[in-house]
């Protein structure tokens, strides 16, 4: 991890101004602008609602609490998961030019990628917390725990993409198996019915393997469920199995193949 | 940067035994296996072939050649985008390139944006870059359209602005590959003055260039390459002089 460290070190505002190009680069052009950052969420989660309450008629609860503010919570993370999955994987790809044309730390190309989506999830998480408020859920500490979870998702998902956008600067083939690995990932966790309740106990079991359900869970555990995150030492432990075992691999991906980078693209 | 270097202030570059070879992949299958194996086993073209120099702070050195000798790899390896297979590069200071001056653009910000977004990658205090913007929009000739997004800029405008800000930012090596086809002759001239002045000034060039004239005008050394190999180093003369005989 020492060169990533390095390329970062002192880059912190650089990395920030960056993010900041990343949203206005991707909003620009469009008359909503910003607005499709919460928009095209928002539909998505309707969608979802409407075909689970109207469509295939399932239950109007899970878990003790209503779909809706189930699935919110739930689909919260997930916008953030899934956009750091796909941008992180091509975001070395669409940042060629740090690559081809200048010196530059490109490590750091994944950390203002995922950073400029974390700032729509901060977004997305306000607008969350203040339906949840109007509907009467309350302010309550185990909501500080997001100040745990959300900087751990940032760092989970940038510490993936140092393996999956090294990868992918060599094989647009990775990108597009990741592409349609994303919808399966989807439907296999968490966010629109409840991991916790599987009933064969192996596959509840195996169901923490998946990190993806450790953050739906988690936010769910500190908006909605009122646990805390160490209640469950087997799934937090699982889960930080996984980040020390990214971490160590990503580091090491990208280190390898950091030199030919430029030479590929 | 190695401790010899810092050792020897006068050294702005040194280049030893490096070898750049870069692997030809035949199809996408290729590539998608070097993940693996790092393309050990395929095949290979030697861009730079065990290169070896060291230029002094403040020296104007050309490098001419053919095109394929490997001017531009040897320009990337030392400007830090790619690095040699085989050797070693020390360079000391910032290096300022004008290879090529249209790329690293945030098209959809103003053309003084950019300014600001290069300085902060080139890692200078934001005092500095308000410091030179004046300086940088007066060279670029913009005028108002300093204020509109670059994407709205013809590749001249985008060439000068390119030049202004990587000349404006003090570097303390510039290499520069053909940038002086920039623009109409008039601004061409005003680039070459500019890159003349520099050089009085001590910082170290590294001039790539077709145009044996203006070689000969800007630089007291020059190194030829052929295919891949550093054939000559020394005076600009005689090494012209090989060059048209095609040795």
């Amino acid at each position: 991890m020492g060169e990533i460290w390095r390329e970062h070190k002192g880059f912190g505002r650089q990395i920030r101004m960056l993010a900041k190009l990343e949203l206005k680069t991707m909003f620009k052009g469009s008359v909503l602008g910003s607005a499709w950052a919460v928009v095209k969420p928002v539909i998505t989660l309707l969608m979802f609602w409407f075909t689970f309450v109207v469509g295939i008629r399932a239950s109007g609860m899970v878990a003790g609490f209503p779909r809706f503010d189930f699935m919110l919570v739930g689909f919260v993370p997930w916008f953030f998961m899934s956009d750091s999955i796909r941008d992180g994987a091509k975001c070395i790809r669409s940042n060629a030019q740090y690559v081809t044309k200048v010196s530059f730390p490109v490590s750091t190309v994944m950390t203002f990628t995922g950073l400029s989506r974390f700032y729509i999830h901060i977004g997305l998480m306000a607008l969350m917390y203040g339906y949840l408020l109007c509907m009467g859920y309350g302010v309550d500490v185990y909501q500080l725990q997001v100040l745990f979870y959300a900087p751990l998702m940032l760092l989970f998902f940038l510490a993936l993409s140092w393996t999956t956008a090294s990868w992918s600067v060599f094989s647009k083939d990775f990108l597009n198996l990741l592409r349609s690995l994303l919808t399966g990932l989807f439907w296999m966790s968490g966010i629109v019915w409840n991991s916790y309740e599987v009933e064969n106990p192996w596959l509840r079991k195996a169901m923490l393997l998946n990190p993806v359900n450790f953050f739906a869970n988690g936010y769910r555990k500190a908006f909605l469920y009122r646990e805390w995150f160490w209640e469950d030492p087997l799934e937090l432990g699982i889960f930080l199995a996984e980040l020390a075992f990214l971490l160590v691999f990503g580091a090491w991906q990208y280190r390898r193949l950091r030199k030919d980078m430029a030479d590929v693209l | 940067m190695g401790d010899e270097a810092r050792r020897e202030p006068g050294i702005a570059v040194e280049l030893s035994g490096v070898s750049k070879s870069y692997t030809l992949y035949k199809n996408d299958r290729e590539r998608f296996l070097a993940l693996f194996h790092r393309g050990k086993g395929l095949k290979t073209h030697a861009a730079l072939k065990d290169v070896s120099f060291s230029i002094r702070q403040g020296e104007a050195v050309g490098v001419i050649g053919k095109n394929g000798a490997g001017k531009s790899t040897l320009l990337k390896i030392i400007t830090g985008v790619t690095f040699p297979t085989e050797g070693e590069v020390r360079v000391q200071g910032r290096v300022g390139a004008l290879l090529e001056l249209t790329a690293g653009f945030a098209p959809e910000m103003t053309g003084r944006e950019n300014i600001y977004l290069k300085g902060c990658i080139l890692g200078l205090p934001r005092e500095q870059v308000e410091a030179l913007e004046r300086d940088i929009v007066d060279f670029a000739e913009l005028g108002e359209y300093i204020d509109q997004p670059v994407r709205t800029y013809s590749s001249g405008m985008k060439m000068r602005l390119g030049f202004a800000i990587n000349v404006s930012t003090q570097p303390d090596i510039l290499v520069v590959d053909e940038a002086l086809s920039v623009g109409d002759a008039a601004f061409r001239e005003k680039c070459n003055r500019k890159i003349l002045e520099l050089v009085g000034s001590g910082v170290t060039v590294l001039y790539v260039s077709h145009a044996m004239k203006s070689v000969q005008a800007l630089c007291s050394r020059v190194l030829y390459l052929v295919k891949g190999k550093l054939v000559f180093d020394g005076d600009v003369e005689t090494a012209l002089e090989k060059y048209q005989k095609g040795k």
